[in-house]
């Protein structure tokens, strides 16, 4: 069931992974899956947007104020 | 999905059935998913979100046997992405008698629009000859997509590079016009129309030529097939049985420029098919082959994704003399440019690690 709810509270989730292209250059060592994942959380949409990244507090706080979640699935590469 | 071991709800994407990135979706405090706005747009947020904010009202009068909250019903489910096309289609004829004349119009247009995006994934599953065809038709019949990104942004763009090669100026006209009419603040696509203006120009140049030499003007070939080249508007296979007569009428300058169009247009082929699922090291070898060789080398604009095909092949190969030569021949081909530089520096860094 859908609440009548008028505000929304934006969880941004993933971010990371292969994201090097096939034709890029090798050049030194990859970067590991953590540090693209924390490259791509230090992005300003992530602070502009004020976009939560805890899938179950989210979730806690979208029962306790009666709000949807507005989810974005994203990777390193991806916009 | 981070893929860091350990991360918590690192599969909810598959869980909730979605593969690709970015997906975006509305869901509640259960983590139930209750729609997706149809693209990446704030407009689409915005339908997606005010949508959900009436549906439970509009499912109760619906259910209470009111024929206009059927139709907006089945409206709103459409824009959550609740509903596929064909269940959609089957579900619009139920409700029509009871549509009011709007909602009459957003079904027929959303019948249009699911058919649209049914080519788009035609199109890029790989018969864009089809699609696009099915494109136009479609516009002849006077049905255009929503100026959404996922259907007009598709249709448009897809329709304008699908009739490129054609070669009929008045068709690319008439698209132009329709990308300009739909999208009159999207730069890219305000660009993408320009581009098609420009060709039809240039066809119209070229039409004016031919015209000419049926006419029994002689010593024209050349100049027609130029313009040909530079538009793009002929395989590689006609230009080749066409050269032959052309070079007979050509300047020294246009029998250079003839050159360079062919080198171009090889290469180009070697890199659309290397990208586009071809075979890499038939590929690859092919391009080194021909670089290494005494033929012109690419112009720029080809140039700089044939170097990444290069890098990438001779990489594959995981030999050190070949990583070696493809840096030695772009040196040789492509002196003083950074890039190349960079990229040739790191294939013998990597040939030094093996």
């Amino acid at each position: 069931m859908i609440s009548p709810m008028k505000e929304t509270i934006l969880l941004s989730l993933g971010a990371v992974l292969l994201g090097a292209p096939l034709f890029a250059t090798p050049q030194g060592p990859a970067p590991s899956n953590e540090q693209k994942y924390e490259k791509k959380i230090r992005k300003e949409f992530v602070k502009y947007g004020n976009w939560a990244l805890d899938y179950d507090a989210v979730r806690q706080q979208a029962k306790e104020e009666g709000k949807l979640i507005f989810v974005y699935f994203t990777r390193s590469y991806s916009p | 999905m981070s893929k860091i071991e350990g991360r918590a709800h690192d599969d909810l994407l598959l869980t909730k059935g979605y593969g690709g990135f970015p997906t975006l979706a509305f869901m509640d405090a259960d983590g139930e998913v209750l729609g997706q706005p149809t693209d990446r747009s704030v407009e689409a947020f915005a339908a997606c979100r005010d949508a959900l904010q009436v549906i439970d009202a509009v499912t109760a009068k619906a259910e209470a046997g009111d024929p206009e909250a059927k139709a907006e019903l089945l409206l709103l489910e459409h824009s959550l992405g609740r509903v596929n096309a064909e269940a959609f289609a089957a579900r619009a004829e139920t409700v029509r008698g009871g549509a009011n004349q709007a909602q009459l119009a957003r079904i027929d247009q959303a019948l249009v629009d699911n058919e649209v995006w049914e080519l788009v994934g035609e199109s890029y599953r790989g018969d864009a000859e089809a699609a696009g065809a099915s494109m136009l038709a479609l516009l002849d019949a006077g049905k255009r997509p929503s100026a959404t990104g996922k259907y007009g942004g598709n249709f448009w763009g897809i329709l304008g590079r699908w009739a490129r090669p054609k070669g009929d100026p008045s068709l690319l006209r008439r698209i132009a016009t329709g990308m300009r009419e739909d999208f009159p603040d999207d730069k890219g696509m305000l660009r993408m129309a320009n581009g098609l203006e420009e060709m039809a120009t240039g066809l119209d140049n070229r039409d004016a030529l031919v015209a000419r030499q049926e006419g029994g003007e002689e010593g024209l070939e050349a100049k027609i097939l130029l313009i040909e080249v530079e538009l793009g508007a002929l395989t590689l296979e006609e230009l080749r049985k066409r050269l032959p007569a052309a070079r007979d009428v050509a300047t020294d300058e246009e029998k250079q420029a003839l050159a360079q169009g062919e080198a171009d247009m090889e290469f180009k082929q070697l890199v659309d098919s290397f990208w586009g699922g071809g075979d890499r090291s038939v590929l690859g070898k092919r391009m080194f082959d021909l670089l290494s060789g005494d033929g012109l080398a690419p112009s720029e604009n080809i140039a700089a994704p044939m170097w990444s095909c290069l890098s990438v092949w001779a990489s594959g190969t995981g030999e050190k003399e070949t990583m070696r030569a493809v840096a030695a021949v772009l040196r040789k081909r492509y002196k003083d440019n950074t890039r190349v530089e960079r990229t040739a520096k790191s294939l013998e860094d990597r040939a030094d690690k093996l």
